[in-house]
């Protein structure tokens, strides 16, 4: 009897054991979430306890497979945290693919540092990362703590899909507040996920989620993946008691505790302000002086330090200093504008050339940058002041086009930076093409580069001559051979709007003798080649054209004497939905050809049927481009 | 292989006092200076160091005994706004239990011309945020205020240290111009350095000696008098002191091993201090084996054969030959270990990563060499330095971070690095190959080991292309390649997965791949074999009767290498390589070909590899044959000009056109 029983034991823990370490075995995972995914998250269970205005804790567990080397490298093992914040319990262990525990990752292989890196210089933020060192897939990791914080502005989302290409089996995600305080909540593409709504609670739950595969022009993320964010009415923020029921609210008390107090600037500095705009009526001259002295008079550090790295360090600060970080550029800003008698507004962003929006039914501490707005009644200027050569007025791919919060005195709204136009995103290249009788070519030529194209083609001037040459050459669809570049000039022109290239070139053996010798053959003298979308067999997302753009090419080619014109490009008409595309091409004399072309792009949302449409216009462009011209001699 | 020396070594015993020889005064700055638009050699340098010096002494103090201390001092001159950053500025110090630096008399200014008159303003503590980085480091950050065009920023701050045995790397030249780069060290006769030196500029070091009294010395402390102090009381100190001018700006060329070993710097290890077992005066290469056969995580590892030889003799029986054995447990090891990633030369224990199956390079490679001295393999472990961590050419300890073995069989060296999972027997990864290594035995035994691939990775392509009567170019494409080439394919593959490859493969060609298939199952295969299939987009022009076919799409777009008029460092291809390609083109019916490319070749100097271009048109096909290659891993810089040559014929070739014509009906 005995021994049947200890058998009957036995069994038990035989099966408690296998179930318990053999549930990461990576064969349980169903098939069609495999499809595609370099991870699929096992479970996730978040937990968020806000017990009051100032008590927030959460208990966190995510179980990951990571298939082969890109799902380790998506992996993110790093966990931020502030001064007065606690990570508790942090534990990360490994299941190998049969689900059988291998190890733990042991104190010495977290490493406890400052948070500052690359962009930021300094802040007192901690960071806490890890490394998982391993070379065979797939394994599974799995990974577990308790966060507490006295901060309540910011509470982790419902988002158990972080990426492309990761499927996921089953999440939860649990919420609760305090009933003395109103919690709303923003929540995009929950149709596969379900919501409980008990009292100050919410559970969502997500199960069965088969990856979305990454492709080129992809939609953004946000438009794609499923979430939801929830913010309180009432919350802490190191310390400050915040109350924002709308975007006014917050907009008032940002004003009012974090910016009001660190606008003023000694006198000698609001004088020389005054005496700068003196003779200067109209407002606009008033604010582009402003600007251009502030450029020339500080730089950038990102600093984040003061109220969680939301108050700016006051304008009689950056005065002595001539330095900081965006909020205090923009308040110094501010405050010299101030001086010439120009009203302005502090605006908070999202910032990335990826556009997001702040969400609008969550008011709440969003975005990660601040820049200034003037308000006109005609046309606000908008102004990006962590950079000492941004044009005046000018925003670029990094704050453009989304919904951000301006703030002034009488509180906050949301609005929208403008978009740029495919008219205000142009480029203009020209360039006269010379040709020897040995078929050498040199080449005068210039390129005018505005609105998105401008920080791209303003780096080049930093390049080193190798960079240099390699850039020119991407210009044109051959390759060049002994290619010299001279007297490349750089500068900003049109009011700062527009920056210009301006170059010599020379290369051997461009035109290349073919056929029975008479005759020399070039490629399509045509500058910018567009660059072929990739061939997606099955195209599974939308296509997404983030901004509209233009450019326009014209050529003219002399060729030498004793050489003739043989064949030249047709030209071409295409439009579609997509954008359009015009080649002309004529003789001027007859030593002379002319060939201009102008190209549109318009961006928008396609739906992933127009694929190989889409991409068949980028064909007909490349095919028309590449056309050749045939010399006889 | 003819390594230039770079780096050479000479043994200085010194130590400290030196005054560093202050032409320019901290705190003064000229208006001209202050006026300055541009530089004047280096005009579009965004910034630039007008003085740099660097002086390290000794000292001794009560209680805290030997320090050492660097003084650091630097000018810098901001010409454009784009030289901003050079405002700021992160001191490292060292922070952890044992070793403690501590920044003394740190100041600094920025000088700014407002109109006639010179600004001076200070580095304030505000300007200055002490950071705890992690356990081991704090960081001193510093962000000078009113950084202008045209500001002169300065400052010099000394560190002090108890480490007295590692001097970290100190470099003359920057990634900005230098006008003039000052080194000193000065240390008591007792102690001694090996010096190297690593940079494109020739160097002239200069020593003197000097006396100090020992109680200027010491501080009082009798015993270090006796160990130092003559019968005067007097200490003997020796002195270096290197002196740059105008040191361009430091600029990474492509094709280079480790662009650190190229720039000025000089590296010091205190090879002797009087008191230490040790009375030789330099460190050799016999010391350094004995140095790590002597170590308790290197050597002292390596003394349990017992556990392991169970395992070694199941996996080999005693009657293959040698060559075999060590084929079986390198296959072993290789199989079972996993590499964690960290690169080191020690292991805390071999049976715990054996057991475990993971562990550093230094646990694999180890265990490696106990698993064939078990079943009487002559095997040693080499030391070597990777190729991130810069070229060793004289005996060293720090610099040593990595460990491969070498087996002798039948009087050949057989190099294995069983982390290496694409590896084979005589191929490393690439991190290792770098110059020599150093084999450790008993008793100090030593010798090099060239460390250098002789065999040649290959890369065959052959192509069938076709035009349809659609005027469809498809291309039908076999690869093999060998060695390195495939071990970077087979990385390349694993990372992007087969679709994202394939749509790599497609962007070479500027075409669509319509499948594509690899024998990265077959593990016996001698060569890694890829077969797929290309439909090419905008293959060829057809103008009138003629078909103008670009030969460029059909190798590949290829960069161009080599296009700088000169070159400084030596050329590092990390292996020798030759690259075969074949295109078999069948000529469509109804066509004829008007004019074929032009054969042609290039061959470097002495017999080291070059470019060949053949045409051969027979029937209806013609096949262009090209072949690239080179003989060795490393060449100098005076080899520059036929690498250049030899890419320029490349392009040549490769950009013609292949014409066909439409035949005459008769």
């Amino acid at each position: 009897m005995k021994s049947f029983f200890s058998f009957f034991l036995s069994l038990v823990s035989l099966i408690g054991y296998s179930e318990k370490e053999y549930a990461y075995s990576i064969s349980n995972i169903p098939a069609e979430l495999m499809v595609d995914a370099n991870t699929v998250v096992r479970s996730e269970t978040v937990n968020i306890s806000i017990k009051e205005i100032d008590e927030m804790e959460y208990s966190f567990h995510r179980a990951v497979s990571v298939l082969n080397a890109r799902g380790l490298a998506s992996l993110d093992l790093s966990w931020r945290y502030e001064p007065e914040e606690k990570i508790k319990k942090l534990s990360v262990k490994i299941y190998d693919a049969s689900g059988n525990f291998v190890r733990k990752l042991s104190e010495n292989e977290f490493q406890d540092r400052n948070a500052a890196s690359g962009s930021t210089f300094h802040t007192d933020s901690r960071v806490i990362i890890a490394r998982v060192r391993q070379n065979t897939y797939p394994f599974t990791v799995v990974i577990s703590y308790n966060f507490e914080t006295p901060n309540t502005a910011f509470i982790p989302y419902f988002m158990p899909v972080h990426s492309y290409n990761q499927s996921l089996e089953t999440s939860n995600y649990t919420i609760t507040w305090p009933e003395s305080i109103n919690g709303k909540s923003a929540e995009f593409n929950l149709e596969k996920a379900s919501k409980q709504e008990i009292g100050n609670s919410v559970i969502y739950s997500l199960d069965n989620f088969a990856s979305l595969n990454h492709e080129r022009q992809c939609p953004l993320y946000t438009t794609q993946f499923p979430h939801a964010r929830w913010a309180l009415e009432d919350f802490n923020l190191e310390g400050q008691t915040v109350k924002a029921k709308t975007w006014d609210d917050l907009g008032k008390w940002m004003y009012s505790s974090l910016l009001k107090e660190g606008l003023e600037l000694p006198d000698s500095t609001t004088s020389h302000i005054r005496s700068l705009v003196e003779n200067m009526p109209d407002k606009r001259d008033r604010a582009k002086t402003v600007y251009e002295y502030m450029q020339n008079n500080t730089r950038y550090i990102s600093i984040q330090l003061g109220i969680g790295g939301w108050k700016p360090m006051p304008a009689k600060e950056v005065n002595t200093l001539g330095y900081g970080d965006c909020k205090a550029l923009v308040n110094y800003t501010q405050a010299l504008l101030t001086a010439a008698d120009v009203p302005s507004q502090y605006v908070v962003v999202y910032a990335g050339s990826e556009k997001q929006d702040l969400l609008e039914s969550v008011p709440s501490i969003q975005g990660n940058h601040v820049i200034l707005r003037i308000p006109d009644e005609e046309k606000p200027i908008w102004l990006e002041c962590t950079s000492q050569t941004m044009p005046f007025g000018h925003l670029g791919t990094f704050t453009d086009d989304r919904l951000v919060l301006v703030i002034d005195e009488n509180g906050g709204e949301l609005l929208k930076t403008p978009a740029s136009s495919e008219k205000e995103n142009r480029k203009i290249l020209k360039a006269d093409y010379t040709l020897d009788e040995m078929g050498n070519l040199s080449l005068k030529g210039s390129i005018e580069a505005k609105g998105t194209y401008y920080q791209e083609y303003q780096r080049v001037e930093r390049y080193s001559n190798r960079e240099k040459r390699k850039f020119y050459e991407s210009q044109f669809e051959v390759t060049l051979l002994e290619l010299e570049l001279k007297n490349n000039s750089y500068e900003a022109i049109d009011n700062l709007n527009c920056y210009k290239h301006s170059f010599e070139l020379t290369s051997k053996n461009y035109a290349k003798a073919v056929g029975a010798k008479e005759s020399l053959f070039i490629a399509n003298p045509i500058l910018d080649p567009v660059d072929l979308p990739e061939n997606d067999h099955v195209r599974e997302n939308d296509i997404y054209v983030q901004r509209s753009s233009s450019s326009l090419t014209e050529v003219t080619f002399t060729f030498s004497d004793g050489q003739s014109l043989g064949h030249i490009p047709e030209s071409k008409t295409i439009d579609s939905e997509f954008g359009t595309y015009k080649l002309e091409v004529y003789t001027k004399d007859e030593k002379t050809l002319m060939l201009k072309r102008s190209l549109s792009i318009f961006n928008g949302t396609y739906s992933k049927t127009k694929y190989n449409a889409y991409r068949q216009f980028f064909k007909d462009i490349a095919e028309a481009d590449g056309s050749k011209i045939l010399l006889n001699q | 292989m003819n390594r230039p020396k770079y780096l050479i070594l000479f043994l200085i015993g010194l130590l400290q006092f030196s005054i560093l020889a202050q032409e320019i005064e901290f705190g003064i700055v000229s208006e001209e200076e202050l006026e300055e638009e541009e530089h004047p050699v280096y005009s579009d340098a965004d910034a630039a160091v007008l003085y740099k010096a660097q002086n390290i002494s000794y000292g001794y103090d009560e209680p805290g005994g030997f320090y050492k201390e660097v003084s650091t001092y630097i000018r810098v001159k901001i010409y454009s706004s784009e030289g901003f950053h050079f405002g700021n500025d992160i001191i490292g110090l060292h922070d952890s239990k044992g070793f403690h630096d501590e920044l003394i008399n740190l100041e600094g200014v920025t000088h700014n011309l407002y109109g006639a008159e010179i600004t001076s303003t200070k580095l304030e503590l505000d300007n200055q945020f002490l950071e705890n980085l992690n356990k081991q480091y704090k960081l001193q950050k510093l962000s000078f205020p009113e950084v202008r065009e045209g500001s002169i920023i300065e400052y010099r701050f000394t560190k002090r240290t108890n480490n007295t045995g590692y001097i970290p790397r100190i470099d003359l030249q920057e990634s900005i111009p230098v006008n003039k780069s000052v080194f000193v060290i000065a240390a008591p006769a007792q102690m001694a350095f090996s010096v190297h030196m690593t940079g494109l500029i020739p160097m002239q070091p200069s020593f003197t000696q000097y006396e100090v009294s020992s109680s200027t010395f010491a501080r009082g402390s009798y015993s270090i008098r006796m160990r130092f102090a003559d019968l005067n009381g007097n200490i003997r100190f020796n002195l270096m002191e290197i002196t740059l001018d105008s040191l361009p700006a430091f600029v990474q060329e492509s094709f280079v091993d480790h662009a650190e070993n190229y720039r000025s710097s000089v590296l010091l290890e205190l090879t002797y201090f009087k008191g230490n077992a040790k009375q030789s005066s330099s460190l050799s290469w016999a010391d350094i084996s004995e140095y790590f056969y002597d170590h308790p995580q290197f050597g002292e590892r390596m003394r349990a054969p017992l556990y392991f030889r169970k395992y070694a003799r199941q996996a080999t029986k005693s009657d293959v030959a040698d060559l075999d054995k060590v084929k079986r447990i390198y296959n072993l090891v290789k199989d079972r270990m996993e590499w964690n990633g960290i690169i080191s030369c020690y292991s805390n224990s071999l049976t715990k990563a054996y057991d475990n199956k993971t562990g550093t390079s230094g646990d694999i490679n180890l265990i490696l060499c106990e698993m064939l001295k078990a079943v009487d393999i002559e095997a040693y472990p080499v030391i070597l330095s990777t190729r991130n961590n810069g070229v060793i050419l004289s005996p060293n300890i720090i610099g040593m971070n990595y460990v491969i073995v070498v087996a002798k069989v039948n009087g050949k060296n057989v190099l294995l690095d069983a982390t290496y999972k694409e590896g084979k027997m005589d191929m490393l990864p690439e991190r290792a190959l770098n110059y020599r290594g150093r084999l450790v035995g008993e008793e100090g035994i030593t010798e090099p080991i060239d460390l250098m691939p002789k065999r040649v990775s290959y890369e065959v392509k052959n192509a069938e292309i076709t035009i349809d009567s659609l005027g469809m170019v498809s291309a039908k494409c076999n690869l093999q390649s060998t060695r390195y080439i495939e071990a970077r394919k087979k990385q390349m593959i694993s990372f992007l997965g087969a679709t994202e490859y394939s749509k790599h493969l497609a962007s070479q060609f500027g075409s669509d791949v319509n499948w594509y298939t690899n024998s990265s199952q077959n593990p016996k295969a001698n060569a890694f074999k890829e077969e797929f299939e290309l439909t090419l987009t905008n293959a060829y022009d057809q103008i009138g009767d003629n078909y103008y076919i670009d030969l460029m799409l059909l190798f590949g777009h290829k960069e161009i290498h080599f296009q700088e008029n000169e070159r400084k460092c030596p050329i590092d291809f990390t292996y020798p390589k030759t690259e075969n390609t074949s295109l078999t083109f069948t000529i469509p019916e109804g066509f004829e070909i008007m004019q074929p490319p032009e054969s042609m070749n290039y061959k470097l100097p002495q017999g080291e590899g070059g470019y060949s271009f053949d045409v051969v048109h027979i029937g209806d096909k013609i096949t262009i044959k090209s072949s690239l290659s080179y003989k060795n891993s490393y060449y100098e810089p005076v080899a520059f000009p036929y690498f250049k040559e030899m890419y320029q014929t490349v392009l040549k070739a490769e950009s013609q056109q292949l014409v066909l014509k439409k035949k005459n009906n008769p």
